[in-house]
């Protein structure tokens, strides 16, 4: 019997590199996708949508897990306020967040600032995500080295052979003691009992 | 014949010493300070307060330059401001005098009518301005009360606290006077 071919690594098959394309060509197009997505559309935001804008990004300061937008809390109706004066006023986003850190600090804020220590809430994720990648990439490798069909001796064969007959002759063996013992049964069946009511 | 290495082993030996370190960092440091309330305006000058008190005065905060200013919100329906109110009054009558400790009071969500009433019911005698809007207590970044604040007698906020005491109030003034403030 002729032995399995064994896949060889070291050059890459027109098939390997046609999926390899392919995937590619996935990541690219989900990428641009992405980015397509996340690209702000439409005409320029209003005052008042500014300001809720702002409102949403903004916790209330006296409420657990609202934002100033959702809470009809003194506090937060207070800072619905001065956020709409001051978008009034033409002052940005980020100066107005700046000023209300300035008076309740960085926990004001819904989004954790990305700066300092604080900056390990946003890479921490990635770079657990980049591990897991990676981790998956050479699992995935490895095992592709090591080929999809294992190799098998001739020794191992004829044993795996011999065995499969074995069991089958054990099978044949065992169903024939049953058609035994059936027939065997069916005919004292058939025989009138010494005890019959006649 | 050399030695199956055991990479579990190491993992396991720097979180154990990552866990060791971070509760050695946990249990040395310094314990937490009543006094000490977290604050972004601790350190800087007071916000800009003005108003019309209760009674009917106007009244600044920068009016009270060169004295010590404690500056209390507070509410009539808050029980630990109920509950504070007996130790401020302590402290106020303590301090009295040209030269004393100034107390301020600021309503904080509650009407006009309730909190003189409560400052009268509890013989607070200081100046109270009113808050309809909130607008001081976002100044002063006051998310519930009772807030107090200690101004130095140069306009800069020193400390900032939950609910005070007499001792407490007594405390941080002795230790700002101490540094020379």
């Amino acid at each position: 019997m002729t032995p399995a071919p064994k896949r060889t690594t070291s050059r890459r098959s027109g098939h390997e590199r046609a999926v390899l394309a392919a995937w590619v060509v996935l990541a690219l197009a989900a990428a641009a996708a992405l980015a397509v997505g996340a690209r702000p559309v439409g005409a320029p935001l209003s005052p008042a949508q500014r300001a809720a804008q702002i409102d949403g990004a903004v916790r209330c300061p006296s409420c657990a897990g609202l934002s100033a937008a959702q809470s009809n809390a003194s506090t937060a109706v207070a800072i619905r306020q001065i956020v709409r004066k001051r978008v009034d006023e033409g002052q940005s986003a980020s100066a107005i967040e700046s000023f209300l850190v300035s008076r309740y600090g960085e926990s004001i804020l819904l989004t954790p600032p990305s700066g300092g220590v604080d900056i390990l809430v946003w890479l921490l994720p990635i770079l657990g995500g980049i591990a897991a990648l990676a981790g998956f990439g050479i699992v995935f490798v490895r095992r592709s080295r090591a080929g999809f069909t294992p190799e098998v001796t001739d020794d191992e064969r004829a044993a795996v052979e011999g065995a499969l007959a074995a069991a089958s002759a054990a099978a044949a063996a065992t169903a024939s003691a049953a058609d035994a013992a059936a027939s065997a049964s069916s005919s004292q069946a058939a025989s009138p009992s010494p005890a019959g009511d006649g | 014949m050399s030695r199956p290495r055991h990479p579990t082993r190491w993992i396991a030996l720097a979180v154990g010493l990552a866990v060791a370190v971070l509760v050695a960092v946990l249990a040395t440091r310094a314990p937490a300070d009543l006094s000490a309330v977290d604050s972004p305006l601790v350190g800087k000058a007071a916000p800009r307060t003005i108003g019309t008190t209760l009674a009917g005065k106007r009244l600044s905060l920068a009016s009270f330059r060169g004295r010590f200013v404690v500056l209390n919100f507070f509410a009539s329906w808050c029980p630990p401001c109920q509950e504070e109110q007996a130790d401020l009054v302590r402290f106020a009558y303590e301090h009295q005098g040209r030269n004393g400790v100034a107390v301020v009071g600021v309503v904080f969500d509650d009407s006009a009518t309730n909190a003189a009433h409560f400052l009268a019911s509890t013989g607070s005698t200081w100046p109270a301005l009113p808050d309809p809007g909130g607008a001081i207590a976002l100044d002063w970044g006051v998310r519930a009360p009772p807030e107090s604040f200690l101004i130095a007698p140069d306009g800069v906020v020193i400390a900032h606290t939950y609910a005070v005491t007499t001792t407490l109030l007594n405390q941080l003034v002795a230790r700002a006077k101490a540094e020379g403030l």
